[in-house]
């Protein structure tokens, strides 16, 4: 999914950059972030507009707190606990919440998912899996979409979910049982 | 017979798309957006400020020399004029009598020779 072959700055570059200009810095952010932020958000939401939306806002926000970003934490989980709230409030906004709880179970999405235009329906397996990750609860989503798709650590994870590394660890597990019991039963 | 679904070994391919340079076009949008904002980051603000502080110190320094070349300018000739008048009458005192009186004679009713 991720495999643009261009040199990305390291997290360093980018907070250097940020802080003796701006807007070149945030250029490199974006360079770095854009694609990554966006599968993470489109996975929860599902929806092509909505992800847009989420992203373009996660974005600003990125922006206009960076002055609240502390250079000795790691940049990435910074990055997508914003891009996570911002997911998981229009989430919320659908179903009638300020924001969806982490322990709150996703629905809304399986209707996005067959009514999104940028879906390719051709891949059935990949199709399956998506609808089985989003039955899950929300903290067992984000714990199996960090882990299996974007490869973060748990430690990582847990930063981005207000958790600990263990409980990560055990949602993943339960979220990968889950999963694999979806795809057996499911056709 | 169906092989059992292999998580660990499928390629992890998520079906979703995106329009064509979509990417780039919300690239730009952000962009714009964050320009339109006029710098929303705190720290160009703060740098703003304190430009626009020194200048106006500077500005302030600059007038407040002027005024003392301005002042220090009317008060030395303010002290040339009495240097001046002094030594009109140390020369005054230096002439005769006659002379003295003379010139009083001649200029005593000038409205402009204090």
């Amino acid at each position: 999914m991720f495999t643009s072959k261009k040199i990305m700055p390291t997290d360093k570059e980018i907070v250097t950059t940020m802080q003796k200009n701006p807007e070149k810095g945030f250029r490199l952010l974006m360079s770095s972030y854009m694609q990554p932020v966006y599968w993470h958000i489109r996975r929860l939401v599902v929806a092509h507009d909505d992800a847009q939306d989420a992203t373009q806002e996660t974005f600003m926000r990125v922006f206009r707190a960076f002055d609240q970003y502390k250079p000795e934490h790691a940049l990435k989980p910074w990055i997508f606990r914003i891009a996570t709230h911002e997911a998981l409030r229009l989430l919320g906004h659908q179903q009638g919440k300020i924001m969806l709880s982490l322990d709150d179970e996703a629905s809304a999405e399986l209707f996005n998912l067959k009514a999104d235009e940028y879906v390719d329906y051709g891949d059935k397996l990949a199709v399956k899996l998506q609808q089985a990750v989003l039955t899950l609860p929300v903290k067992q989503q984000l714990a199996f979409n960090f882990r299996y798709f974007d490869e973060l650590s748990y430690e990582e994870i847990a930063i981005i979910t207000d958790s600990t590394a263990a409980n990560v660890k055990a949602n993943y597990h339960f979220a990968k049982e889950k999963i694999v019991e979806y795809m057996k039963n499911h056709d | 017979m169906e092989q059992p679904f292999d998580l660990e070994n499928f390629n992890r391919k998520i079906p979703y798309t995106v329009p064509d340079n979509f990417f780039k076009d919300m690239e730009d949008t952000i962009i714009s957006s964050v320009e339109s904002q006029k710098s929303p980051i705190k720290v160009l603000p703060i740098k703003a400020n304190r430009r626009k502080i020194l200048f106006s110190v500077a500005a302030a320094v600059a007038a407040i020399a002027l005024l003392v070349v301005v002042l220090q300018t009317v008060i030395s000739k303010k002290g040339g004029t009495e240097d001046s008048f002094e030594r009109v009458e140390l020369a005054f005192n230096h002439l005769s009598a006659e002379d003295q009186a003379f010139l009083l004679d001649v200029y005593e009713d000038d409205a402009f020779i204090y």
